[in-house]
C-alpha cells in the first residue's frame, strides 16, 4: 500500500511539474473564458493542489482513475480497452524472445568463440543497437510494401470483422469463435510488431543466458554429469540450463520493462490500440488523470513482475527457500 | 476545433487544412436546394455505385464522435460523414449550398436567418429532422461549453413551426452561414440523443451524459452510421439505409489512425486507399504511379512569427524593430522549407479565402532597409528569444526549421536569436500568458470565411486565440475599427475589399509577421473519385466513389 502510495504521489508530482495548461492543450485555438472555466471545474484543476492529490487518492480506492481529457472517457475505460492489445503483442514478444533467447545463448556458449557464436554476437549487437523504429520501418518497407508478406499495421484488416470480445486477445478470441481466417489474421497483424520486440528482447536475453552458460559449463558437477555418459542434451537441459536459470530469470524482468517501454514506438508505428500509443497521445496532451492512470497501471504491473521473479528464484533454487 | 498547435500535440501533421480550389462569393444570405447546387451533387460520386470498403488513413487527433464536443480535422472529417448540417460545402468548396435545409432568407442587417427544413430529411432511425431537432443540437453546442461552442457565441436559435428555424445573432454576422456549414453544428435527433443521457440545458456541460453513448452509436441523418468506433485507433462506418440524399459512395468505410511513413506504404498497396498526412516531398516520391493520384496545393494554413508588443517584455515592443524582423526575414527561403505547394502567405487569411491578399502585397526581403530600421530604434545588441513548439509538425514542416531560419536570417542584420522549443503543451501556456518574447505559430481556420481572422485586430482578447501578443485597442485604434467593419460588412465584394485592407494595415504596423501556406498532399487510388482535400471537413467522405 504505501508503495502504491509512493507510486501516485510521484506521479502526481510530475505531472503537475509539466509547464502548462491542459485547458489550453484540450480546447483548441479558441478557449473562451468560459470553457476554460467548464474544463477546469470538470477536472478539478482550481483546487489547491494538496486537495486534488486527496481527492484523486479518494476516487482510487474506488477504483475511479479520473476521466480522460483527450477521449473524454474513465481512463479505467480507457486501459481496459487497450491493455489487452498490449498485453497480446508483450506476450508474443515474451515467448517468442524467451525460446529464440535461450536457444541463442545456450548455443552461442557451447560453441564458444566459433563461427556461430561471432555470428550470433554480431546479431545480438546489432538487436540492442538498431533503434526500434527505424527497424518497424524497415520491417513495414520490406515485409509489407516490398514483398507484401505481411499486413502494415493495426491488429486485424480493415475488411475483417472482429471476433467476439471475451479474452480482448484477438488471436485467442478468433480461436474461441471457431474462425481460423480471423485467427490467422490476426496472428499475422502480430509478426511485425511482435517482431520488433523480439528482435530487442531476443538479443538480450541471448547475451545474458550465453553468459550464464558460460560460468557454469565447465563446473564439476557437469563434468560429472557428462562423466556418467548421459547426453549432451541432457546435460545441456538438466544441468547447464537449471544452474543458469536465476539468471535468465532476471534477465526477463528487464525484458518486460523493455518490451513496455518498447510497445510506445512500436504501437504508434504500427499503429497498435495499446496502451503505448496511449501513454504518448496522452502526454502529447497534457492528460493528467491519463497520464496518472498509465504509470500506476505499469508501476503495479513492475511490481508484480518483479514480485514473480522474486517468487521463481525460490522454485529454481532451494538455497533460495532455505535461506 | 480545427488545425491548432494545442490539438495537433504530437500529431504528426495537421491535415486540418487543406487545398480549396476556390472560395469566397457570396456569403450566401438566401438560398435553396434548387438555386445553389444540387444537395445530390454535394454527395453524389461522379461514377457509378462504389462497391467494397473505402480506407482512409490519418494521423489522428481525436477528441470523439459526439459532434458538439469535438472539433479536431479528424472528428469534423468522420461526424460530417455521419451527420447533417443546415448547410454543406462541396468538396473542396466553401460556398454554402443546402443542407438539412432545403432553403434559407437572411436578413438585410445579416443578424437572422430563417431556414426552411426539407421535407425528405429523415434520421438514420427513420423519424424525421424536425426544428426541434435542430434547437436542441445548436443550443447543446453552446451549452456543453466545449471546444466549438466560441462558433455560436451571441446567437440564438428557435422554432416558430416543425419546419422552419431561426437563428438569431446579436450582432451582425455575415459568417454564420458558413458556420452552420461546420461539424459541430451538426444535427442529432434529439429524442435518441435525450433518452440516451443528453442535455442541451444551460447546465449542459455538467448535466449532458451523451457522450459515451454517442462514441458507440451515431443519431444523425448522414449518409454513414457509425458501426465501430475506437477512439484513437479506427472507426468503421457503414452506408445509411435510410439516407434521405442521392448517394453512391462506399458502403463501408474505415478511418484508421497511421503515422504519414505507414500512411505512404499503406496508399501504395491498397485498391481503394487514401492517404491524407503526406507531406509534399513524400508525395512527391509516388507521383510517377500510375495506380494514384496525388494533388499537392497550398495549406490554408498559415505559418507566421508573432511579436511581442510589450517593451517591457521583449525589444519587439519598438516598431522599428519589428519593421526590421519584417523586412529581414527569408520569405522565399520559408516557403523551399516546406516543399512544392507551398505559397508565401501576403497576409494572415490564406489566399484561397475571400479577403485574402494578392502575391503583389507580399512583403519582400531587404536587408539594407531591414538594418536602417533597426538603425532608428537607436538599439543595439538586440537579444530576442523566440519561442517554438518542438513537437509539433503541421503539414510536415518542422517548427524548429522555421526557428533555425529566422534565427539565421535576423542575425544578418545584428539581433541575437536565443531559440526556445518546448513541447507544444508548455508553448501554449507562455503564448497564451503573453510571456513570450517572439514565437513562431500558425493558424489553421475554424470556418472558411475571413471572419475567423479578426482575431488578429488590435484588442481581440487574448483567449479568443489561445495568445496574447500584448496587441491592445490602443495600439491601432482604426485598424481595429476596420476590422469590425469588415467583419459586419454584407456585401461580400465590399468585405473583401475591406478585409485585403485590414490585413495591409496588419502588415505595417502588428505583432503578426505571416511567414507562409504550407504544402499539403492528397493521395489515393486511382480508381477514386472526388480525392479532394477539403477546406472544412478534411475530406468530404460521403462524396468519395469509384470512377
Amino acid at each position: 500500500m504505501l508503495l502504491l502510495i509512493g507510486i501516485t504521489l510521484i506521479s502526481f508530482l510530475l505531472t503537475q511539474a509539466v509547464p502548462g495548461d491542459p485547458a489550453l492543450a484540450n480546447l483548441g485555438q479558441h478557449p473562451t473564458p468560459e470553457s476554460i472555466r467548464a474544463f477546469h471545474e470538470k477536472y478539478g484543476l482550481d483546487d489547491p493542489l494538496p486537495v486534488q492529490y486527496v481527492n484523486y487518492l479518494g476516487n482510487l480506492v474506488q477504483g475511479d482513475l479520473g476521466v480522460s481529457q483527450q477521449t473524454h472517457q474513465p481512463v479505467t475505460d480507457d486501459l481496459s480497452k487497450l491493455v489487452p492489445a498490449t498485453a497480446e503483442l508483450a506476450v508474443f514478444a515474451i515467448v517468442f524472445s524467451t525460446i529464440f533467447g535461450v536457444g541463442f545463448g545456450v548455443l552461442a556458449a557451447l560453441k564458444r568463440d566459433r563461427a556461430v557464436d561471432h555470428g550470433l554476437r554480431v546479431f545480438t549487437l546489432a538487436g540492442i543497437s538498431v533503434p526500434m523504429f527505424w527497424l518497424g520501418l524497415l520491417g513495414l518497407y520490406l515485409f509489407f510494401f516490398k514483398w507484401g508478406l505481411l499486413p502494415g499495421g493495426g491488429r486485424l484488416d480493415p475488411t475483417t470483422t472482429p471476433p467476439t470480445d471475451v479474452t480482448g486477445f484477438n488471436t485467442v478470441d478468433a480461436l474461441l469463435d471457431g474462425n481460423l481466417n480471423t485467427f490467422w489474421d490476426a496472428f499475422k497483424h502480430l509478426i511485425l510488431p511482435g517482431g520488433v520486440l523480439v528482435l530487442y528482447s531476443v538479443s538480450l536475453i541471448s547475451r545474458y543466458t550465453r553468459s550464464a552458460v558460460l560460468e557454469v559449463l565447465h563446473a564439476d558437477y557437469v563434468r560429472a554429469a557428462r562423466a556418467k555418459g548421459l547426453s549432451e542434451f541432457t546435460v545441456v537441459t538438466r544441468y547447464i540450463l537449471r544452474a543458469a536459470l536465476p539468471s535468465i530469470v532476471t534477465v526477463m524482468g528487464l525484458v518486460f520493462a523493455n518490451v513496455l517501454a518498447g510497445a510506445v514506438l512500436v504501437e504508434n508505428i504500427f499503429n497498435w490500440p495499446g496502451i503505448g500509443q496511449y501513454a504518448y497521445k496522452s502526454a502529447v496532451s497534457l492528460d493528467l488523470p491519463a497520464i496518472m492512470g498509465v504509470s500506476i497501471f505499469i508501476a503495479l504491473v513492475y511490481v508484480i513482475v518483479n514480485l514473480i521473479v522474486d517468487l521463481l528464484y525460490a522454485v529454481i533454487d532451494p538455497r533460495v527457500r532455505l535461506s | 476545433m480545427r488545425s491548432t498547435i494545442g490539438k495537433a500535440v504530437g500529431a504528426a501533421a495537421i491535415a486540418g487544412a487543406l487545398a480549396v480550389a476556390g472560395c469566397g462569393g457570396g456569403n450566401g444570405d438566401s438560398g435553396s436546394a434548387d438555386s445553389g447546387s444540387s444537395a445530390g451533387t454535394s454527395t453524389g460520386a461522379s461514377g457509378g455505385a462504389a462497391t467494397g470498403t473505402l480506407v482512409v488513413d490519418q494521423s489522428f487527433v481525436d477528441r470523439g464522435v459526439d459532434p458538439q464536443r469535438q472539433f479536431t480535422p479528424t472528428n469534423n472529417m468522420l461526424v460530417h460523414a455521419m451527420y447533417d448540417t443546415l448547410v454543406t460545402f462541396e468538396p473542396g468548396k466553401t460556398d454554402p449550398v443546402a443542407g438539412l435545409a432545403a432553403s434559407w432568407r437572411g436578413s438585410d442587417d445579416a443578424k437572422q436567418f430563417t431556414f426552411t427544413l426539407d421535407d425528405s430529411a429523415v434520421f438514420s432511425d427513420g423519424t424525421p429532422v424536425t426544428s426541434a431537432d435542430v434547437v436542441f443540437s445548436l443550443d447543446r453546442l453552446v451549452n456543453l461549453k466545449g471546444p466549438g461552442s466560441f462558433l455560436l457565441e451571441g446567437v440564438t436559435v428557435r422554432a416558430p413551426d416543425a419546419r422552419t428555424v431561426v437563428v438569431t445573432s446579436k450582432t451582425s454576422n455575415p459568417a454564420l452561414l458558413r458556420i452552420l456549414a461546420t461539424p459541430p453544428t451538426s444535427i442529432l435527433n434529439s429524442r435518441v440523443v435525450e433518452a440516451n443521457g443528453g442535455s442541451a440545458a444551460k447546465d449542459a456541460d455538467r448535466s449532458d451524459r451523451a457522450e459515451a453513448f454517442l462514441q458507440k452509436t451515431s443519431a444523425g441523418s448522414g449518409a454513414y452510421t457509425l458501426e465501430a468506433g475506437q477512439q484513437n485507433q479506427q472507426y468503421t462506418l457503414a452506408s445509411n439505409p435510410r439516407y434521405w440524399r442521392d448517394f453512391s459512395g462506399f458502403p463501408k468505410v474505415v478511418v484508421r489512425n497511421m503515422a504519414a511513413p505507414t500512411q505512404l506504404l499503406n496508399v501504395q498497396r491498397g485498391a481503394n486507399e487514401i492517404a491524407l498526412d503526406l507531406s509534399a516531398q513524400q508525395a512527391g516520391t509516388v507521383a510517377g504511379n500510375d495506380a494514384l493520384q496525388v494533388r499537392t496545393d497550398a495549406s490554408v494554413n498559415v505559418f507566421d512569427v508573432e511579436a511581442n508588443m510589450n517593451e517591457s517584455i521583449s525589444p519587439t515592443g519598438d516598431e522599428n524593430v519589428r519593421r526590421a524582423i519584417r523586412l529581414a526575414l527569408d520569405y522565399e527561403g520559408y516557403t523551399r522549407l516546406s516543399g512544392e505547394g507551398a505559397v508565401q502567405a501576403p497576409g494572415v487569411i490564406p489566399s484561397q479565402f475571400l479577403g485574402a491578399l494578392t502575391a503583389a502585397d507580399a512583403v519582400r526581403t531587404d536587408l539594407d532597409a531591414a538594418r536602417a530600421e533597426l538603425a532608428k530604434s537607436g538599439k543595439s545588441n538586440i537579444k530576442v528569444e523566440l519561442a517554438f513548439p518542438s513537437d509539433a509538425t503541421p503539414n510536415g514542416v518542422s517548427f524548429s526549421s522555421i526557428a533555425q531560419k529566422v534565427k539565421s536570417d535576423l542575425q544578418k542584420i545584428g539581433i541575437d536569436v536565443e531559440l526556445k522549443g518546448t513541447p507544444a503543451v508548455t508553448f501554449l501556456a507562455d503564448y497564451a500568458a503573453g510571456k513570450n518574447q517572439m514565437s513562431v505559430s500558425y493558424w489553421g481556420p475554424d470556418y472558411p470565411d475571413p471572419n475567423d481572422y479578426l482575431v488578429y485586430a488590435p484588442g481581440a482578447p487574448g483567449t479568443s486565440r489561445a495568445a496574447d501578443n500584448r496587441y491592445v485597442r490602443e495600439m491601432n485604434p482604426q485598424l481595429a475599427d476596420l476590422g469590425a467593419r469588415a467583419g459586419s460588412t454584407l456585401d461580400d465584394a465590399e468585405r473583401g475589399t475591406l478585409f485585403q485592407e485590414f490585413q495591409r494595415g496588419l502588415n505595417e504596423d502588428s505583432p503578426f509577421m505571416p511567414l507562409f501556406q504550407p504544402a499539403q498532399a492528397i493521395v489515393g487510388s486511382r480508381t477514386l473519385s472526388n480525392v479532394v482535400l477539403d477546406p472544412t471537413y478534411t475530406l468530404n467522405i460521403p462524396a468519395v466513389g469509384s470512377n
